[in-house]
């Protein structure tokens, strides 16, 4: 059998080479041609970004991307505007207005009320729906939870003013109006002294600030004005969030013009409300986006007046997912109904799965031992997928198993799937998912929560899993520490049952007064036989006094108890000794000679690091700099040994 | 004299790149090569990346360039990368070729468990396997944060274990 870094030197040696010479030859060559062929040369470093696998950067051929890249651009751009304009709409509190005109300017005259429950009156109901609830909801949580001192007071802390608003109407058609911003300024101010004082202590190095813009430039770069799209609604002209943003992906794209109010629900959406949720998911995989946007409720999601515009840009978009299993039950409730959906297919070429419903810490299990990827699960009330994960920390598997529901309404005696109110349902769940923990963990100040238990250096100690099947992460726990102690971490009980590839967890390491350490890594000593193979880093504790150990949102685990190991270094086993010596930090730039071993080797056999001049922006040479000179240290554990040499001329300098 | 975009005037190759500077690009050569091997694909010749990174790099003038050797292994991650998406995309278009035999990836046995890693991956057991490196700067040449890429190598070598601890036992 071969070791596996003989593999990889088989592996490096590969191929056939040419030669450096030969290489660079041809490089010189291709340099000059490609810069010929267009009589142009990028010179930028946009090919330098690192790129994902989804995303392209360099490019060994020609194509096109322009069209959906700009297109995802333009989005973002709209997006970011329809955020501000419901921002701004959340300070509002009057209902529709008698001029398109007045809708923005009531907008901007409400800046300073702040009252974010009458928000939503300024925008077009059937747009924000069930919003009212959720923002309500929201701030009570937050005064709940002291992220806010009150809940009608949620931006407290923070002054928003707009000024020197002047307004230019275009009409689009009727019933349909774009409200220019032809001059003004939004401004805004932080006080932290009014900000609740968890919200304080988050932002213990933060000063107040203050920021204006110019509201005329918000879209400058795409050579366009700012402007609101307003919509006459049961007589009061309202602002139109979905309107605006989506004439502003029409006009950066130079798509055509949208069809205003030519959507007839009668003749849109579907028959029942499973059919509904089974005719978009079909639609979605088949690439068919003329019944795709006719499943969207017409009066909240307005797309199907911008069909040709939707056309224009999918024409050659690429969908590649299949669908296996799809099956729904459905709850009618007037003209809206839940519908729960399960549903499973693969992705890609390489056949990842994807599955909507049934337990996600499962798929996430077997996912992690396969070899097609990790997949995507979406199951239960959502309530783990926003905000990124976080609320998984504690999020009890009675809410993150089980179907998904989609909202879905009726109009015009059809039934169409409404976004809005699914992604409501979600904000709701994860508001009441919402707890301490999560508050803490969310602010950076996990090491303030009562400490989950006390643990003593050396010794065992059992982490119990957060709620009914929870993750390590954000357990606290408390320890006293000696200054110039060295520790790291182990797991010392059996695998979680199923899922040997997130058997590893990462706790970050505070002062008691909230100052960050550094951070451990947890993992088994010897895994499964082999002493050697696993990654484990240590941190000097600067003081003696408590510590707070918080383990953070990572691959932590889940589902099961188990049981770790804080240790000494000094008093730690040699295994584990030896991984934190090969991977402390602070020896960048060595070089290491491995001794023979079998599939990760016996580690180090020798290191010499060499230092080089460092020099610090801003610094200023002084008469006499700090020399570092010449010296050779060796350390000697085992059979190992650790050599570090500094070169003569190495020397940093730092003056004032 | 060519244009650049936005009409300055820039010089050929050898006026950007002096016989010195040239010199550094050659000195790259074999430990690029190397790492291109690694995170190519199988059926990528490693001196057609590091030809094409170095093609690149000649584009620019050498002050652009901070520093040559980890500016040179990004050249060569994104051209794999990239490589492998080309690859990817046309076997999805067209899957029928991909049975031809015309394109078919063949490899000794003995690596298919280490092509089977995610080539960043791969690249990354090299860096720190083989030359030694620590996983902060090795992470960062390969575009990952050091938490995923400790995490990443814990997975890889738990699975290129067990793969050959499979092959132990049949032989």
């Amino acid at each position: 059998m071969s070791e596996l870094r003989d593999r990889l030197e088989a592996l490096a040696a590969r191929g056939t080479p040419r030669g450096a010479d030969d290489v660079l030859r041809a490089a010189q060559r291709d340099a000059q041609t490609v810069a010929s062929d267009d009589g142009s040369v990028d010179v930028d470093n946009s090919d330098m970004t690192i790129i994902d696998d989804d995303l392209p950067v360099v490019a060994l051929e020609p194509r096109s991307r322009k069209r959906l890249g700009s297109f995802v651009a333009s989005a973002g751009i709209a997006a970011l505007i329809g955020v501000g304009v419901l921002a701004v709409s959340a300070m509002v509190g009057s209902g529709g207005a008698g001029s398109p005109e007045g809708a923005v300017r009531q907008l901007a005259d409400a800046v300073s009320n702040k009252d974010a429950l009458a928000a939503v009156d300024v925008l077009v109901p059937s747009e924000v729906r069930s919003m009212r609830e959720t923002v309500k909801n929201a701030t009570d949580r937050a005064a709940e939870l002291k992220i806010v001192d009150e809940a009608s007071k949620p931006l407290a802390g923070v002054d928003l003013s707009v000024d020197h608003l002047a307004l230019r109407t275009e009409p689009l058609a009727d019933g349909y109006a774009k409200v220019i911003i032809t001059s003004g300024e939004i401004s805004a101010g932080t006080h932290k002294g009014q900000l609740s004082a968890l919200l304080q202590k988050a932002w213990r190095n933060g000063e107040d600030g203050h920021a204006q813009t110019d509201l005329t430039t918000l879209a400058e770069s795409s050579n366009l004005p700012t402007f609101i799209v307003v919509v006459r609604h049961g007589g009061g002209w309202y602002v139109s969030p979905a309107y605006t943003a989506l004439e502003y992906i029409r006009e950066i794209n130079h798509y055509p013009a949208a069809d205003f109010g030519s959507a007839n629900a009668a003749d849109l959406g579907a028959a029942t409300p499973d059919d509904a949720v089974k005719d978009a998911l079909h639609a979605w995989q088949s690439a068919d986006w003329k019944r795709f946007i006719s499943l969207a409720p017409p009066d909240e999601l307005p797309v199907y007046d911008y069909r040709a515009m939707i056309a224009a840009s999918a024409a050659d978009s690429q969908v590649d997912f299949t669908i296996d299993h799809l099956s729904t039950t459905s709850i009618e409730s007037g003209d809206s109904a839940i519908v729960k959906l399960d549903a499973s297919g693969t992705t890609g070429r390489d056949g990842a799965k994807w599955q909507v419903g049934g337990s996600c810490a499962s798929f996430l299990a077997a996912s992690a031992n396969s070899d097609t990827g990790s997949g995507l699960c979406l199951s239960g009330d959502l309530a783990g997928t926003v905000p990124f994960g976080l609320m998984m920390i504690n999020g009890s598997d009675s809410n993150s198993t089980g179907p998904v529901s989609i909202s879905v309404v009726r109009e015009g005696g059809r039934w169409f799937v409404s976004p809005v109110t699914t992604v409501l349902n979600v904000v709701d769940a994860t508001i009441r998912n919402i707890d301490q923990r999560s508050v803490y963990t969310l602010l950076g100040l996990a090491y303030e929560l009562p400490p989950d238990g006390t643990i003593t250096l050396d010794q065992p100690f059992d982490v119990a899993p957060a709620a009914a099947g929870g993750w390590r992460s954000s357990r606290v726990y408390a320890f006293e520490g000696q200054a110039g102690q060295e520790v790291t971490g182990e797991i010392n009980s059996a695998p979680a049952s199923g899922d040997h590839s997130s058997d590893y967890s990462y706790a970050t390491l505070y002062t008691a007064d909230g100052d960050q350490v550094g951070s451990i890594d947890f993992q088994r000593v010897p895994s499964q036989g082999r002493a050697d193979y696993y990654y484990a880093s240590s941190t000097r504790l600067p003081k003696t006094g408590s510590y707070r150990l918080v383990f953070v949102a990572n691959w932590g685990a889940r589902g099961e108890s188990s049981t770790l190991t804080l240790w000494d270094l000094a008093h730690a086993p040699k295994s584990l000794r030896d991984a934190a010596a090969r991977n402390r930090d602070g020896s960048s730039g060595s070089t290491c000679t491995y001794s023979p071993g079998k599939l990760g080797g016996g580690g180090i056999q020798s290191c010499v690091a060499t230092a080089t001049p460092t020099t610090f922006p801003g610094a200023v040479a002084t008469p006499n700099p700090i020399s570092v000179p010449s010296t050779t240290t060796t350390h000697s554990g085992g059979s190992k040994s650790v050599t570090a040499t500094t070169a003569p001329s190495a020397s940093t300098t730092i003056g004032k | 004299m060519q244009t650049i975009r936005g009409g300055e005037s820039v010089t050929t190759v050898e006026e950007r790149w002096d016989p010195g500077q040239l010199e550094r690009l050659r000195e790259q050569y074999e430990p690029l090569r190397r790492f291109a091997a690694v995170i190519g694909r199988w059926d990528v010749e490693p001196d057609d990346l590091v030809q094409e990174a170095y093609a690149k790099v000649l584009m620019k003038h050498p002050s652009e360039i901070r520093d040559l050797a980890p500016y040179l292994r990004r050249m060569v991650v994104n051209l794999a990368t990239d490589e492998r998406r080309r690859v990817g995309r046309a076997a999805t278009f067209a899957p029928k070729l991909a049975t031809d035999g015309a394109s078919v990836d063949s490899y000794p046995s003995d690596l298919s468990d280490l092509l089977g890693l995610p080539a960043r991956v791969r690249a990354l057991l090299y860096m720190v396997e083989v030359e030694g490196q620590q996983i902060g700067p090795a992470a960062e040449a390969v575009g990952m944060s050091s938490g995923n890429a400790r995490v990443a190598l814990l997975r890889a070598r738990r699975r290129l274990r067990a793969e050959l601890s499979e092959e132990l036992s049949g032989e």
